[in-house]
């Protein structure tokens, strides 16, 4: 979905995206990653594999889940000037699948692609960082 | 539109489709196809790639792949076809149906040949699907490039180290099963 619609779509090299894979259903492994990268193979990717839930549960405040959610099928878009500090950064927009998130940021390809363009155009308006308030920050919600 | 505007488009209907009847369906519908089966447009969408060929008798054959169950060259079965009109079917495991269940296409041909559209049947009903012509029959199937694969210790300080590398950027982060 990701690469139909968002790398497919935005030729812009001032994209990239960061594919972490991991054990959501306590069952997969490294190998099923292996052949997983075959499905987001954009060159402005790159791809990681952690065999725990440590990731996935630092990113549950960033990203609004209740505490007894991690944070795996999530697909989260940062802004130019977000930075990452002691914990993950808030992202200026998140979409999920079957999440506690709000139906309406179910994962919709054309959306996500939607928004990716309207960073990039922000970014060729000369809008300097296109992350404001506590989305900018990099120490998540206080 | 005016009387004989009408006759004329009517005309050009009945010989275009008399012109799809008359190739045989081996040919018609020869090509190698790639697409989705669109269960939710823009948010569920299965890749599939078909390919049709004339058998030895000149009747239909074909194959069928799902990259994301790793299923390559799946016989298709149960051919019908009449005019651009076509169906064809295979068997597989159903988690609702069990073992050997049916799955069905019924679709349509282009006027131009390039895209294969219509219904795939399964335990949830009738899907919409969509295939775009990328080949001849016989031509080969699109690869898929595996990429690195990088190991990440528990706090994540590779990615984090990734992310605020290219600070100017716009970064997308997503946490998902390979399987």
């Amino acid at each position: 979905m990701v690469q139909r619609y968002v790398f497919d779509q935005v030729d812009d090299p001032r994209l990239h995206g960061f594919l972490v894979w991991g054990p959501m259903l306590d069952k997969e492994e490294r190998a099923d990653a292996v052949k997983a990268t075959r499905f987001l193979n954009d060159t402005r990717t790159t791809h990681f594999w952690t065999d725990d839930d440590v990731l996935a549960a630092r990113f549950r405040a960033p990203v609004g889940l209740p505490e007894e959610e991690l944070a795996w099928d999530t697909f989260l878009l940062f802004a130019p000037g977000q930075r990452w500090g002691e914990t993950p950064p808030r992202p200026a927009f998140t979409m999920h699948v079957n999440k506690s998130l709000p139906e309406e940021l179910r994962l919709h390809g054309p959306t996500l692609r939607d928004h990716v363009r309207q960073m990039l155009d922000a970014l060729d308006r000369g809008d300097g960082s296109a992350a404001t308030g506590k989305a900018a920050r990099g120490d998540g919600h206080r | 539109m005016s009387t004989f505007a009408l006759a004329i488009l009517a005309s050009l209907l009945i010989f275009v489709s008399a012109a799809a009847a008359s190739v045989p369906p081996g040919e018609l519908f020869s090509g190698l196809y790639h697409g989705y089966i669109l269960y939710v447009d823009g948010s569920a969408e299965l890749e599939i790639l078909v390919e049709l060929a004339p058998g030895p008798g000149g009747e239909l054959v074909g194959t069928l792949d799902m990259p994301a169950y790793d299923m390559e060259f799946k016989p298709l079965e149960g051919f019908r076809a009449d005019g651009r009109q076509i169906y064809f079917s295979y068997r597989n495991f159903s988690e609702v149906r069990g073992a050997n269940a049916l799955f069905e296409f019924e679709g349509e041909l282009s006027p131009d040949g390039q895209v294969l559209s219509g219904d795939f049947l399964e335990s949830r009903g009738k899907i919409p699907f969509r295939l775009q012509r990328i080949g001849d029959a016989g031509s080969p199937r699109p690869v898929l490039e595996k990429l690195p694969l990088a190991d990440l210790s528990d706090a994540g300080d590779e990615l984090r180290s990734a992310f605020n590398a290219h600070p100017d950027q716009v970064r997308l982060i997503l946490l998902l099963s390979p399987t």
